[in-house]
């Protein structure tokens, strides 16, 4: 697992709550609430899928980790070493 | 606008291109222009940029400012607040969700306001452990499933509201801030033991009101206005933009 992978799996995760946005064009390392339209509730929605998909808990403390693309990679690499990581679509 | 008085602007989000686009984005900086080309695409920001246009102008009528004159800082903890000539002149928060958008405007004291749009929520008993406390879990799950979608967002926007109030932000805990342990109080003030708290551990009186935004919508709002705060709420109108 390489931190393309972990990149497409978090776009996996941001493609199924907000699904009309074209996330190819994302730049990783602007705020992610800068380039598409994601609220509170969505961004809860991640961190919900994170738990379910991969068991990564992510406190309110560290949510701001989640800012940008990178900072997710850059935050969940440890976390998600050694998992599967579901990548059903390549966005 | 007395100090007691505390202005809910309700802007009916406009689909993009159907209002003057041209007119709304004179009305940022250059830091707003710069942003809202950082949307990917047309809808989020044009909502971005009503919303910015309509904030401009709700805020440059109360301080008789030019809309386009005014400037924004962020507080410690990334609320957005004004700057500059009018720095500290007038309180304001902003939520949007859907079509809708809501400003607050407040002299005397923060303000903060949160909107959602009802949805239904899937898992949402897992989303309530994020948004619950204890006391509140328990008492929301004695109630019907849709009973618990109402008071899941009538909840989340309660708490939110105080959370933009503070400037915190979702990063603080919203299962947190929970609402009065008394049996019989889930409607009654909430109350948060860490969170509401000044820095000389005094609990915060905080004025909480729910705000009927329109149908489908949960919306609510939070302020530590002192007495209890005159709550007006208008429609914005899009002719008030300045040519």
């Amino acid at each position: 697992m390489n931190d393309s992978d972990i990149q497409i799996a978090i776009k996996d995760i941001i493609a199924q709550i907000a699904p009309d946005e074209d996330l190819s064009q994302l730049d990783p390392a602007v705020r992610l609430r800068e380039q598409i339209e994601l609220d509170s509730m969505d961004f809860l929605d991640i961190v919900m899928e994170l738990r379910k998909l991969y068991g990564v808990q992510v406190p309110e403390a560290d949510y701001k980790e989640l800012a940008t693309l990178d900072g997710c990679v850059n935050y969940l690499r440890p976390k998600l070493a050694g998992k599967t990581l579901h990548c059903a679509a390549r966005v | 606008m007395t100090d007691a008085s505390i202005e809910v602007w309700r802007i009916a989000l406009q689909a993009a291109g159907s209002i003057e686009h041209g007119a709304a984005l004179a009305q940022l900086d250059a830091p707003e222009r710069a942003r809202a080309a950082r949307f990917l695409s047309d809808e989020p920001r044009s909502r971005y940029v009503q919303c910015r246009a309509a904030l401009r102008t709700l805020l440059g009528r109360a301080l008789d400012a030019d809309p386009r004159a005014l400037s924004f800082a962020e507080g410690p903890h990334g609320k957005p607040l004004l700057a500059g000539a009018h720095a500290g002149a007038l309180h304001f928060n902003v939520s949007h969700s859907g079509e809708l958008a809501l400003v607050a405007l407040a002299r005397a004291a923060p303000v903060g306001i949160d909107i959602e749009r009802w949805r239904p929520l899937e898992e949402i008993e897992r989303l309530a452990e994020k948004v619950f406390s204890e006391k509140e879990r328990e008492r929301w799950l004695a109630l019907t499933p849709d009973e618990r979608q109402r008071e899941f967002y009538r909840h989340w926007t309660l708490k939110e509201a105080i959370l933009k109030a503070c400037g915190a932000g979702i990063t603080q805990s919203l299962a947190a801030i929970g609402a009065g342990d008394t049996p019989g109080t889930a409607r009654g003030p909430l109350d948060a033991p860490e969170l509401l708290r000044d820095a000389f551990g005094t609990p915060l009186r905080w004025s909480l009101l729910e705000i009927e935004a329109a149908p489908g919508y949960c919306a609510a709002l939070a302020t530590q206005c002192p007495g209890r705060p005159v709550l007006a709420q208008r429609a914005f109108d899009w002719r008030a933009l300045s040519p």
